[in-house]
């Protein structure tokens, strides 16, 4: 059996069956049965899906009957005696006599018995009973199984829980230096430089992830080579040209060639030696970058490796024995804070505060931000299954009333009222067993379509499965939900007098149902229905305010195409490379412009709603007013080509966009985003604010000194905030100046293009061959439309209003059709009083109200626990909720209506029905 | 446990196509498995648990014997699956499925003669 297949749900729920074979059914033999399951299965899937499947279910089904079979063998050689237990009759011949183990398998047995017969009886009951609860179960297990995998499971790592992250993004090389040398409560510290890189050669150029190491990387996180060799300290010391390359590299690039090792492979222009192939199984954190493709020593150019504004490193490091997160924290902030202190121009922010790293567990910085949103699902997940135990408990109520007279004649042939009771359960946990199968049926598909559908930023998906912990939990779950179900019903027949059932000529007896707890179970689903209500409401509210939310640029017609040019490609020296660069750059742009189709075309290094992850485009800089100033405001600054801010459809507030001349305009022109201007209003010292156009205009032309080397620089315009990560992110001081002055030697780039017409797919093919004209080696993976881009920044929050507004409306219907249910039945056993009231000259709308106002009781009453319920559970919402509070009274209220209008539309029929009751014929029925 | 083969006459018709399947030479579950579903034509399919229950049962009777799992090594077989445990018939089992089999064919012999089934000469 291969590790995949022992991990099959089949294979899983085979094995679990076999267990329960007696012990004369040696391990060897239960081995062999396994194995030939797996064997057979195995034949059965050459032959398709459905073969596989008819296979399984066999196997499973014979394979249970052998079980049920060995069992009965087995006892019945413990007893040693080969009595035949006649059993004509269905009611029990010994009820109050002491019981043997054998007697209680017997009994057991005939139980189950009975209750199939009473689900034959009646099978809508049954069918409606385990519909539902297959509902519940699939919800509750499907998010417990993303929540158990994603948040509850340790990283697949050694010692992961001692594994730390240094959070607050990248860090300068000279930083981690420190950190590396001095501290003791971490150790093997270890970093990685990953970003995108060209990698070149025979085939066509690829724009893969690239992680350059240093430390003990690869031991922190256990990884192992499948060929060759990882990279060592050696390597590491002596910056040597090595690299690991990813399994899925080798495979696919290289059709998993073996003579690749000791090969020469060329990553942006330079040459690496591979020295190993990555073991498949190997995960990156993903705190630091999953999809790295090739890992390579660390060698920074000597102005990276001693700049302190170069965000590029990621760093881990493992917890030295016996130290707490909390006392390493420490001495990183002790640290921090002395380099803050030698470093005052760069490690303190605005304000004059050191800058600070926090500690976080790996674990918690890799599912940062899903958590709260993860728990909420699965909250809700439970309410579903809670509204659908009630359901079913108001069921079986109605259901046990009903068999009030059968239970009462078996009491009366003499079995006890526990036995009873126990009858009851059994039928209730054999209904929720069924349930549960089907449910555990359905959450498979449902983890299958979470996964699928997901818009793929939930941490750790790959490590999502139905595997044994989450199948227990669902089994005791079904149990759980089998005995509260039941419980209702058994204590209503042990409470009965049954006697008295059996005397009276009718079914039951008037008034009982204030005490059968029916509208209990109704007000609860109301309730928790309400509350789900709600969340998805404040949810889809929220959705809707962020729709609305102006992204700041024009997002139609707006292409966006993500590039690399390969460094080291460029040609020449290494001298002046930024040069270079800038003038690949504008051929671009004119080899684009020239395409009738394009109205204009720029490139910055990240374009809007381009998750760049942590904010590794960025570049950061202080800017004064005046020299030798402590209180300089600090801002993240975009180097842009001309006509960028135009090209995107930005709203410039005042002066003008950065235009041709700017290349060689002394003092280099500057543009600042709103938030930037209030900065500099107050840096200045003018009145106003960055609202006031007046204000903003009167920064226009005024110098400002950037960086440490105050290089003087001119505002030439206020554009209002572009929104860069998503619509829900807070403004940020941002400025943006000459690409060909500041694009630096980094061959990072972003296009992006205004078009004319529509993105066709002759239009991309176009745009590709325009760049290729500038150069053929320029990988171009995506053309993309922003207005497609913008939507996706909405997927997420989208994805989970949908799953919550799913369950709400589940939910809502679960208790419509309970509200429904429980008022049909009392009118039915009110029949006879309707009868009366009508034969006395009550008039059809009066009976009519009489049945609505029972009910629209009940549902108000469901209105004010929901309310509770809502109050104390919408606090969790809250970080999920953009621009609409948890108690806001729009959503609530028209939650509140909409239940309210579905719970009375539920209760008209029933009233409707009762209305209709022909006196004569009702009484004299009676 | 020795038994007198007559003592377990009439077999059921799946030991029977066990103890057959088996008289070609050892052999493991999933290969009887096929084996009763071909010397059946497709009427029998015997699934894992059940199969298992019978050979635990026709080992008890000393039909059967367990050989292991390298135990068709020694019979000189070929094809021979390690991970796989392989069962065989004891001298008690062939006995046993001989007087199954000379059983039937007296009844074979009953019905032809009553003109059930048409004579073995008669099919050619």
């Amino acid at each position: 059996m291969t590790s995949r297949e022992s991990r099959n749900l089949s294979v899983r729920l085979y094995q679990w069956l076999v267990s329960f074979l007696p012990d004369d059914f040696d391990a060897d033999l239960r081995r062999d049965t396994i194995e030939t399951f797996v064997d057979i299965r195995r034949a059965a899937r050459r032959r398709g899906r459905f073969a596989s499947l008819r296979v399984t279910v066999g196997s499973l089904w014979h394979g249970a009957g052998a079980v049920l079979a060995e069992r009965r063998e087995a006892n019945h050689a413990l007893r040693a005696t080969s009595s035949i237990s006649a059993e004509v009759c269905t009611v029990e011949h010994h009820p109050r006599r002491n019981t043997t183990p054998g007697d209680l398998m017997d009994s057991l047995r005939h139980d189950l018995q009975t209750a199939l017969r009473a689900f034959r009886h009646r099978p809508g009951f049954a069918l409606a009973s385990v519909v539902i609860m297959a509902l519940g179960i699939a919800a509750a297990t499907t998010l417990f199984s993303v929540v158990d995998d994603v948040l509850l499971q340790p990283l697949p790592y050694p010692d992961s829980e001692r594994i730390v992250y240094f959070d607050e993004g990248s860090h300068p090389i000279p930083l981690f230096e420190i950190w590396h040398d001095d501290m003791a409560s971490v150790e093997d510290l270890a970093a990685a430089f990953t970003r995108y890189q060209v990698l070149t050669g025979e085939q066509e150029p690829a724009r893969i992830q690239t992680a350059r190491l240093r430390g003990d990387f690869f031991e922190l996180f256990g990884a192992k080579p499948a060929k060759g060799r990882l990279l060592q300290a050696q390597d590491f010391d002596e910056r040597a040209r090595v690299a690991v390359i990813s399994h899925r590299l080798w495979r696919t690039r290289w059709g998993s060639d073996e003579g690749l090792l000791g090969q020469t492979i060329s990553v942006d222009g330079e040459d690496f030696t591979v020295v190993g192939v990555m073991a498949p199984d190997f995960q990156m954190p993903e705190a630091v970058d999953e999809e790295i493709e090739i890992w390579m020593p660390l060698d920074p150019g000597p102005e990276m490796a001693h700049s302190w504004n170069y965000y590029v490193l990621e760093v881990v490091g493992r917890l030295a024995e016996g130290v707490t997160l909390s006392a390493a924290q420490d001495e990183v902030r002790a640290i921090d804070l002395r380099v803050a202190e030698e470093h005052p121009e760069e490690r303190n922010d605005r304000e004059g505060n050191p800058q600070l790293t926090p500690l976080v567990g790996l674990h918690e910085a890799t599912v940062f931000g899903s958590t709260e949103r993860l728990w909420v699902l699965l909250g809700a997940g439970f309410a579903v299954l809670l509204v659908g135990c009630a359901n079913v408990a108001g069921l079986s109520l109605a259901r046990g009333q009903e068999r009030l007279r059968d239970l009462a004649v078996r009491e009366a042939l003499g079995a006890g009222k526990l036995r009873l009771a126990r009858q009851l359960l059994i039928e209730s946990v054999l209904l929720s067993l069924a349930g549960g199968a089907a449910g555990i049926a359905l959450a498979q598909a449902g983890v299958k379509g979470f996964l699928a559908l997901q818009p793929g930023d939930l941490p750790r998906l790959h490590e999502v499965s139905l595997d044994p912990r989450v199948l227990t939990l669902a089994l005791l779950a079904t149990v759980a939900c089998g005995l509260l179900c039941g419980t209702a019903p058994a204590l209503q027949a042990a409470r009965s007098d049954l006697e008295r059932v059996l005397r009276s000529d009718t079914s039951g007896t008037a008034g009982r149902d204030r005490r059968s707890g029916r509208p209990l179970f109704v007000i609860f689903e109301v309730a928790l229905s309400l509350m789900l209500l709600t969340g998805a409401g404040l949810l889809a509210h929220s959705l809707l305010l962020q729709y609305r939310q102006p992204a700041g640029i024009d997002t139609e017609r707006l292409v966006r195409i993500p590039l690399q040019l390969p460094e080291n490609t460029i040609g020449g020296a290494e001298e002046d490379l930024a040069g270079r660069i800038a003038q690949r750059t504008n051929r671009l742009i004119e080899s684009l412009e020239a395409l009738p189709e394009v109205d204009s075309a720029a490139v910055t290094w990240a374009a809007p709603f381009t998750y760049f992850g942590r904010g590794r485009c960025c570049w950061r800089t202080v800017f004064a007013a005046e020299p030798d100033t402590d209180d300089k405001p600090r801002s993240m600054v975009h180097p842009v080509t001309a006509g960028f801010l135009g090209t995107l459809g930005a709203d410039l507030l005042v002066g003008r966009d950065l235009d041709e001349r700017d290349g060689e305009l002394e003092p280099p022109p500057l543009i600042v985003n709103r938030h930037m201007a209030g900065e500099l209003l107050s840096e200045f010292g003018l009145p106003g604010s960055a609202e006031d156009a007046q204000a903003l205009a009167s920064l226009l032309g005024r110098q400002v000194l950037r960086g440490s080397d105050e290089e003087a620089m001119q505002i030439v315009g206020v554009v209002d905030h572009i929104y860069e990560w998503g619509p829900t992110e807070e403004t940020e001081p941002v400025s943006y100046v000459s690409y060909e002055r500041f694009g630096g030697e980094i061959g990072l780039a972003s296009v992006v293009v205004r078009i004319r017409t529509n993105l066709q797919a002759n239009l991309v093919e176009r745009l590709r061959q325009a760049i290729w004209q500038v150069d053929p080696r320029i990988p171009v993976p995506v053309v993309e439309s922003m207005d497609e881009r913008r939507r996706d920044a909405f997927a997420e929050p989208r994805f989970y209003s949908v799953i919550l507004a799913l369950f709400a409306g589940v939910s809502l219907l679960l208790a419509a059709a309970g509200l429904y249910a429980t008022l049909h039945y009392t009118v039915t056993r009110r029949r006879c009083e309707m009868g009366i009231r009508m034969a006395l000259g009550a008039r059809h709308r009066e009976v009519v109200r009489l049945v609505l106002r029972q009910g629209f009781g009940w549902l108000v009453a469901g209105l004010a626990l929901g309310w509770v319920f809502t109050a104390i559970s919408a606090r969790v919402l809250q970080s999920q909720l953009f621009g609409v509070g948890v108690t806001d009274p729009w959503t609530v209220g028209t939650v509140s209506l909409v239940l309210l209008l579905s719970g009375l539309a539920a209760c008209w029929i029933p009233a409707r029905s009762a209305a209709r009751v022909d006196p004569v014929k009702t009484l004299r029925a009676d | 446990m020795s038994p007198n083969a007559e003592e377990l006459l009439p077999m059921s018709p799946r030991d029977y196509l066990i103890l057959l399947g088996l008289s070609a030479g050892p052999s493991h579950g999933y290969g009887l498995i096929g084996e009763i579903e071909s010397l059946s034509e497709g009427a029998t399919s015997m699934d894992p648990a059940n199969l298992y229950r019978a050979i635990k049962r026709l080992k008890r009777d000393g039909l059967v014997e367990d050989l292991g799992r390298r135990g068709v090594e020694a019979t000189g077989g070929t094809d021979v699956d390690t991970r796989r445990r392989y069962y065989g018939l004891t001298e008690a089992g062939r006995g046993a499925v001989a007087a199954e089999s000379l059983r039937l064919e007296r009844l074979t012999r009953v019905a032809r003669e009553r003109l059930l089934v048409p004579s073995a000469e008669g099919t050619r």
